[in-house]
């Protein structure tokens, strides 16, 4: 980007982009309509549930339907990737029949779970057993494969560059692949609509930087305004 | 403001002696002795394409081929030579009936598609999101003619024998090519672009969806879904604080403004002098909650004592009057300001006290998922009020949330 392009630059100041902002309208309702359907979508009943009773929103589905997809969502959250493995096959074998990838993942957490706890044997063994051949097929499942190996290389697994398989998100994101799979295969939109909020935010805002300067969000989770540049 | 659209031909000084406009300048005619090249004519629209119409489209329709037919469609930019067939020049591009060849500033043309003749619709499609010039026939697309177009450009014609005569519709009429199913077809490209752009892990949305929760005081779903999310649940403080709002918000909600303020003061002593005006829309809502209770005499006392005297935020007397007002009624709840006695204004005063609560612990006014929500509709206006061709084709609400709007 060249001098005079940066300079010509239109400026938007932080009171004029407050004033726009606090000029949109949202409904709450809209919003909550929003939130319920990320809480069914995402498999969250319990809260669901409270949140029918606390807003006046109703679900979009019957919230009876979703245990299931919960049991075994809950199954993976909690570390039972075997139960969780079993219960899908008992709901729809073609689930995991026409997922390899969501297949691979959910083996990939059970190795996980294995290290965590600290049998490295039974790990070793079974990424040998289950995953290499996968891996072999597939040079994405191979990277992740090795990735999720380096773990027992390390002693203070928590300090490693492969930390984050250890979280609780690792979890939360394999639970995640599991449940859009079985709301697919139940007809129902697979994603819930919130992320869709994020993504326009940040494709918007990418778009708009190349005219526009303005207050950008770079932090989502607080939403907070950056002074523009 | 929308930009306005070509609409006819632009008939004015300019206008070559050779053609002649009919039909609210709709139709040329050629007029020339069309002997030679030197003898062509082109006119222009009267408008140039607006650089925020993603897509623009118009057709002309061949009435007769006249003599040879030799008879050009497109685009050109503003200073092109208008005694040439559109495409010869620089910054022109024409589509010709009789070889059915591509010009593109150049007097050689290149094989493009069919020859036209009487009878014939051809359209010309200007795609700003894409950059590049395609052509229609008789409702059939012909493909990209001119790819990497991007400048400013004035649908023309140019016609060169005689007897050739071409009529143009810019939209007032249905077109002959589905050009709504070619647009939607584009949103939907956009859609999926802006759905392949990539955001930071789910952790994100989750603990946005808590901190909205926790804003509105739904604590048993806040506690719910806290539960499925970290070891422990909510955290004490957060909780106790939210559990705290929820209650004096109750109040509110259930007209029990005095404990609602007594508590206030209790639990945050610094409320009511760092938000004086939360105070006073209290106490407003009180009167009103008085008058609902049907004692007048009191009513008036509590007014006179509480409202109108001491010291008052700004914007009270308009708010004061507007309450007062309710006791001019016999039946305040069949009176024009009846709706001052509606629950949702309970629910303000409430949220105001809640904003007013979460501030003097340092949170804001919004929860963040809403203040995304608000910087998304803001950028996308500014967005496609500026540059983004693209961000016109979708819609927040509509496309992305399945909101549906309200009908106005």
């Amino acid at each position: 980007m060249g001098k005079g392009e940066s300079s010509s630059k239109k400026v938007i100041g932080r009171e004029d982009w407050e004033k726009r902002l606090s000029d949109v309208k949202i409904r709450k309702e809209d919003m909550n309509k929003l939130v319920m359907n990320y809480l069914v979508t995402e498999g969250y009943v319990d809260a669901a549930e409270k949140f029918q009773l606390e807003s006046g929103v109703k679900p979009e589905i019957d919230l009876s339907t979703i245990t299931d997809r919960m049991t075994v969502r809950k199954a993976v959250q909690s570390g039972n990737v075997e139960d969780a493995l079993e219960k899908v096959n008992d709901l729809n074998p073609e689930i995991l029949d026409t997922n390899p990838q969501l297949f691979f993942h959910l083996q990939q957490q059970r190795l996980i779970e294995l290290i965590r706890s600290g049998k490295v044997e039974e790990a070793l063994e079974f990424a040998q057993e289950e995953l290499a051949p996968r891996g072999e097929e597939n040079h994405q499942f191979l990277e992740e494969l090795e990735r999720t190996v380096a773990l027992l290389a390390f002693e203070d697994t928590a300090n490693s560059p492969v930390s984050d398989l250890l979280d609780i998100s690792q979890r939360q994101k394999t639970a995640s692949e599991l449940n859009a799979a079985i709301l697919t295969s139940q007809s129902h939109e697979k994603d819930p609509r919130l992320p869709s909020l994020l993504k326009m935010l940040v494709w918007a805002q990418n778009q708009l930087d190349e005219k526009v300067s303005y207050p950008r969000i770079n932090d989502l989770v607080n939403a907070t305004l950056e002074d523009p540049v | 403001m929308a930009e306005k659209l070509p609409s006819a031909w632009s008939v004015d000084a300019n206008l070559s002696s050779k053609l002649e406009t009919a039909t609210c300048d709709l139709q040329v005619i050629y007029r020339g002795s069309g002997k030679s090249d030197a003898e062509a004519a082109a006119v222009k629209a009267n408008r140039p394409v607006p650089t925020s119409v993603p897509i623009f489209y118009y057709e002309v329709r061949v009435i007769s081929k006249g003599r040879d037919g030799y008879i050009g469609i497109g685009f050109c930019a503003d200073r092109v030579l208008m005694s040439r067939l559109p495409g010869w020049e620089l910054h022109s591009y024409g589509y010709h009936g009789d070889d059915g060849c591509s010009f593109r500033g150049c007097s050689r043309g290149t094989i493009y598609g069919p020859t036209f003749s009487t009878g014939d619709v051809i359209g010309a499609c200007y795609n700003q999101l894409e950059h590049y010039i395609m052509y229609t026939k008789n409702g059939v697309s012909l493909g990209i003619a001119f790819p990497g177009v991007n400048e400013l450009l004035y649908p023309t014609v140019g016609l060169r024998t005689p007897g050739e005569k071409v009529e143009a519709n810019f939209g007032t009429k249905p077109f002959v090519f589905d050009i709504d199913s070619f647009v939607q077809e584009q949103k939907r490209t956009v859609l999926a672009t802006i759905q392949s752009t990539p955001i930071p892990d789910c952790d994100v949305v989750r603990r946005l969806v808590l901190s909205y929760l926790t804003h509105h005081c739904y604590c048993g779903t806040a506690a719910a879904l806290a539960r499925d999310l970290e070891k422990g649940g909510l955290q004490g403080d957060r909780l106790d604080s939210m559990l705290r709002r929820k209650q004096l918000c109750s109040l509110v909600e259930e007209g029990r403004i005095d404990e609602a303020i007594r508590l206030s003061q209790e639990a945050t002593p610094m409320l009511f002098s760092a938000f004086p005006e939360v105070l006073f829309s209290l106490k407003c809502q009180k009167f009103v909650e008085m008058v609902r209770a049907g004692n007048d005499e009191a009513t008036m006392a509590y007014g006179r004592s509480e409202l109108c005297g001491g010291e008052q935020p700004g914007g009270a007397t308009e708010a004061v009057q507007e309450v007062v007002g309710l006791l001019a009624y016999p039946d305040p709840q069949a009176s024009p300001l009846s709706y001052l006695l509606e629950q949702g204004r309970r629910k303000a005063v409430s949220e105001e006290l809640n904003v007013a609560l979460k501030a003097l612990q340092g949170e804001p006014s919004r929860p963040p998922l809403t203040t995304l929500y608000c910087q998304a509709a803001a950028v996308h206006k500014e967005l496609a009020s500026t540059v983004g061709r693209a961000a016109r084709l979708v819609d927040l609400d509509s496309d992305m949330l399945g909101i549906r709007g309200e009908s106005a």
